[in-house]
């Protein structure tokens, strides 16, 4: 304890002087959002041309995990790497573009998708998917957008969620979803800062459409996935108030309600760790133990129409889990999800659970009937 | 236009007021870092946030950086050659050790700037500078320099372990991709005997990699001492660069308090 401090104290000055000079440069050290900020938009360098004759799209969500692949990240996955090589990134990133031209969704929500981050060797994986995908459009809104961490080596980040499709997307807007407060002030500062990403999808003959783009908190052993869940709901009734339809999903963080499993500590803890023993200082893993928020979703469920309905799930859970915090495991638990305010085709959902290697979350699809 | 007409004409009237009050014999020997001027033999000036220096002779002068040098050992000599048809000529060798802080702040957790899963290895920074300087009026030097900057590595270092910061990333780039160039230019006068200017544009130049060009500009006002013992300076440091993520701007304040011991 005593060398922390000595080493602490030894770094002061060096951070003192890091954090005032950034602080006033040109860009903030890390960036603050509006509770709704317009997001950006992106556009492929060759528009493809769209049949509009659809009447039934494909939506499909995903957490792509900045091009990390099942790489052990010293974030999420009991590794000790931090910044991958701009190789390693492109070779993921490469079949994630695969897979999503296979199973050709038409709308795409897309969670940690790198813009600018050491980590992942500064690729803008927005512009190079729409560069290696059938895609047109794409909006983003930053989840995480710090000018230097001064932590673990980690430096710059630029993360966000982002919505991409095959037609031109309007009214774009990042929604806050609130911050952690089970965190330091300083930690809180750097830290991600979740948001969901709401959209128009201009689909010819269809109007109010929208897409709804969310990533919650991870981590939060408070109530924080509770909050930014009811901020969701906020804007699906929004949308559903002006007349308008959605399809709406991404990376909640959050098990089915009735899930067989809700503690994960075990599963997920790393070497060196303990918890649920006696004396364990905390008694569970950050982000591992559902139990809490096992009920958080159930408004969601009784609202509106899910891609995989509670009763589909309980009969076969394994069949639908998309996550595992270890590259070597399984999907063990589920936490991506669809939902819509008017009708998915009929057991049309699809977990593609042989999706291993590009990322620590399987993408989920779905077929939504347009109303038009 | 009129803008630029009127900034050119108070310019002049600046300096021009300066030359009736600055008649201060020899001030070019002090405070003279980024010029071609060298200070008097035994003289010290110990400076807070920049080198600190001390003339071993009167035309070779040894300096180093009292924060930094704990964790960044630097150390340099200017050598002055003479002066032909009015143009000052001096010469600045230096050597630089940046594998103890790298290896500092390759740590997890607070304070790492660098991932822990690289290695940092011994590693030596060598450079030369040449550097002339003219008194276009009595009171004002211009200075120019070029130099050239080489790296010996014991080990290749990996692009990943790079602190992509202002100030940092050009002075440490050279340990990635060598040689280093610099060039820059410095003009500071004086207004009054105690009051002066000083504005400089510096560039670091890399080889080998696709960012690869830094810009610095400096402008501070500069408080002196009559007996040359105190000088305050204050201003800002604008910064350009072409760093891994792309092209950025850092406008930072730029304070220093140099004393200085000796005639």
């Amino acid at each position: 304890m005593t060398h922390l401090v000595k080493k602490f104290q030894f770094f002061l000055p060096v951070l003192a002087i890091t954090v005032l000079a950034l602080a006033i440069s040109c860009e903030p050290l890390s960036t603050g959002f509006d509770d709704t900020e317009p997001a950006q938009y992106y556009q492929a360098k060759n528009i493809k041309a769209v049949p509009d004759t659809f009447k039934v799209i494909k939506v499909m969500t995903w957490n792509i995990r900045f091009g990390a692949g099942r790489l052990a990240w010293f974030g999420d996955a009991c590794g000790e790497r931090v910044i991958f090589t701009e190789d390693e990134i492109l070779s993921v990133l490469q079949l994630i573009a695969e897979k999503i031209n296979k199973v050709k969704p038409d709308v795409l929500l897309l969670q940690e998708v790198d813009l600018d981050s050491k980590r992942s060797a500064y690729i803008n994986q927005v512009q190079w998917i729409l560069e290696h995908t059938y895609f047109n459009y794409a909006s983003s809104g930053f989840q995480w957008k710090t000018q230097f961490i001064p932590s673990d080596g980690l430096g710059r980040i630029e993360e966000t969620n982002s919505t991409f499709s095959r037609w031109p997307i309007s009214n774009a807007q990042r929604i806050e979803l609130g911050l952690r407060k089970d965190q330091d002030d300083l930690t809180r500062y750097f830290y991600e800062r979740c948001c969901l990403m709401s959209c128009q999808i201009n689909i010819p003959g269809v109007e109010n459409f929208y897409a709804v783009n969310i990533h919650a908190s991870a981590f939060a052993t408070d109530d924080t996935r509770q909050r930014q869940i009811i901020r969701f709901q906020n804007e699906l009734k929004r949308i559903d108030d002006l007349g308008g339809w959605f399809v709406a999903g991404g990376d909640l963080n959050m098990i089915p309600p009735g899930s067989d499993t809700m503690d994960y500590c075990l599963v997920d803890k790393c070497p060196g760790e303990s918890f649920h023993q006696p004396g364990d200082i905390p008694m569970h893993k950050e982000g591992s133990d559902y139990e809490p928020a096992i009920h958080w979703l159930d408004t969601l469920y009784t609202r509106y129409q899910p891609a995989v309905p509670l009763d589909v799930y309980h009969r076969s859970q394994y069949k639908y889990f998309t996550h595992t915090t270890r590259g070597t495991h399984f999907w063990d638990r589920t936490l991506d999800y669809l939902f819509t305010s008017y009708h998915w085709v009929e057991n049309s959902a699809v977990t593609y659970q042989e999706a291993k290697r590009e990322s620590d979350h399987a993408p989920v699809s779905a077929l939504f009937i347009l109303p038009r | 236009m009129n803008n630029i007409k009127r900034i050119f004409l108070w310019l002049i009237g600046i300096i021009a007021f300066s030359n009736l009050y600055s008649q201060q014999p020899e001030w070019e020997k002090y405070w003279n870092q980024g010029t071609a001027y060298t200070q008097p033999k035994n003289r010290c000036e110990l400076s807070l946030f920049n080198f600190s220096s001390y003339g071993l002779s009167d035309n070779l002068e040894i300096s180093a950086h009292p924060l930094m040098f704990f964790l960044m050992p630097q150390v340099q000599v200017k050598a002055g050659w003479g002066e032909k048809s009015g143009v000052l000529l001096a010469t600045e060798h230096g050597i630089l050790y940046p594998t103890f802080f790298m290896r500092t702040v390759a740590t997890k957790g607070i304070g790492g700037l660098i991932s822990s899963e690289f290695s940092i290895p011994q590693m030596v920074g060598i450079y030369n500078r040449i550097i002339v300087s003219h008194s276009p009026f009595n009171n004002a030097i211009i200075s120019a320099h070029g130099g050239i900057t080489f790296s010996v590595n014991s080990e290749t270092m990996d692009p990943g372990s790079s602190i992509d910061l202002p100030i940092i990333y050009p002075r440490l780039a050279v340990f990635y991709n060598q040689p280093a160039f610099d060039a820059g230019v410095d003009f500071r006068g004086k207004f009054t005997p105690v009051f002066g200017w000083l504005l400089s544009v510096e560039n670091f130049i890399l080889s080998g990699t696709a960012y690869n060009w830094f810009l610095q500009n400096k402008g501070v006002l500069a408080y002196t001492s009559r007996k040359e013992k105190l000088r305050i300076e204050a201003g800002y440091k604008l910064f350009y660069g072409r760093y891994p993520s792309g092209p950025q701007w850092h406008l930072l304040p730029d304070i220093n308090l140099t004393f200085g011991i000796g005639k």
